[in-house]
């Protein structure tokens, strides 16, 4: 989960975020470079001493301003694009969830091999245990296997939500009516969290999301538990 | 709760923690150092010199930068080829579908 006031972006729990923070760190050598250039351009014009009233065209220095910019979008692009669909490549999954979303809460379904249906309320501020993080803990988290392909179908049954965990790169709209793919794979064990990102109503800051990355010998006494409960 | 990262953000964090980022800048800074010096000896113009010396610096950094994030990628794709050609060897090993992927690499490495 994100630190108070982190500006930067969380570190990567799936193979597709870690192409993500390269990407970032690629267009962001780009921008200090731009930066530089802009900055010393500035100081060049500020220090120079020569004024031509009559400057109307510099047909030269046109060409090169519009050469380089599109440059530096195809150095820009190229990366961009192969980022994009690697995010929308699904890699024979081995288990399908689905994630609907409701005012103002999540439910899971795993029916692959058994019928698991859960809702995911987020943890209100009194039932907290010491160390849990606010507006982020819920009663029922999100159980997959690590190092799985997992494919996550997000719909909604209300009004439009948006299935959001930073940590893993996944970001997706529910939309009622409309079935939304996502491919994911956990690559650590761990806990990840995610918060609703599309404006649903009231409480559309208190409906959060809770992977947890487990090992698959926990994951199957995990399947065992809920169908007892059940 | 243990936090995921440290919250640094900051032209120092991405100098330090960016693969190929310090290189690039350093040897940029170098670059252009001895663009803008030697466009200076060539033509005494202190004032073109200086813009000799960005254009070699900005050059620089992006002719280490690329190339080094490229071989960086592909260091990457082979380590997670790696990674996952080992932890299928592990499930499969004992099984017949381990001899016969082990039989059809003998036939690919022949070949």
């Amino acid at each position: 989960m994100a630190t108070p006031a982190q500006l930067g972006l969380m570190d990567a729990a799936s193979p597709v975020m870690e192409e993500m923070i390269y990407f970032h760190d690629h267009v962001m050598l780009v921008l200090i470079l731009i930066t530089c250039l802009i900055f010393y351009s500035m100081l060049v014009l500020i220090s120079s001493k020569y004024i031509y009233r009559f400057l109307t065209d510099g047909h030269v220095i046109e060409t090169v301003w519009t050469v380089i910019p599109a440059i530096i979008l195809v150095v820009v692009a190229l990366p961009s694009l192969k980022l994009l669909y690697l995010t929308d490549e699904l890699d024979n999954p081995q288990l399908t969830i689905k994630s609907v979303g409701h005012q103002w809460y999540w439910s899971y379904e795993y029916t692959d091999y058994y019928d698991i249906e859960f809702d995911s309320y987020m943890l209100p501020l009194g039932d907290l245990s010491k160390g849990d993080a606010r507006l982020l803990e819920v009663d029922n988290r999100v159980v997959l296997p690590v190092d799985t392909s997992v494919r996550v179908l997000v719909t909604a049954a209300d009004v439009i939500h948006s299935w959001t965990v930073p940590s893993l790169g996944l970001k997706m709209d529910a939309v009622p009516g409309r079935l939304n793919q996502l491919a994911l794979q956990c690559s650590r064990v761990g806990t990840f969290y995610g918060q609703c990102s599309e404006i649903c109503g009231a409480n559309h800051s208190f409906m959060p999301i809770v992977i947890e990355a487990v090992p698959v010998e926990v994951f199957e006494g995990w399947c065992d538990m809920m169908l007892d409960e059940e | 709760m243990a936090a995921d990262s440290e919250n640094t953000w900051g032209p120092k964090h991405f100098i330090q923690n960016t693969p190929c980022a310090r290189n690039s800048f350093l040897y940029g800074m170098g670059g252009g150092a001895v663009g803008g010096f030697a466009y200076f000896l060539w033509t005494s113009n202190p004032r073109r010199s200086y813009h000799a010396l960005m254009a070699s610096f900005t050059a620089t950094v992006l002719l280490y930068w690329v190339p080094c994030r490229y071989q960086y990628a592909q260091k990457r794709m082979k380590q997670r080829m790696i990674n996952q050609g080992l932890k299928t060897h592990i499930v499969m090993q004992g099984t017949p579908e381990a001899e016969l992927l082990a039989s059809a690499q003998e036939a690919g490495d022949k070949s």
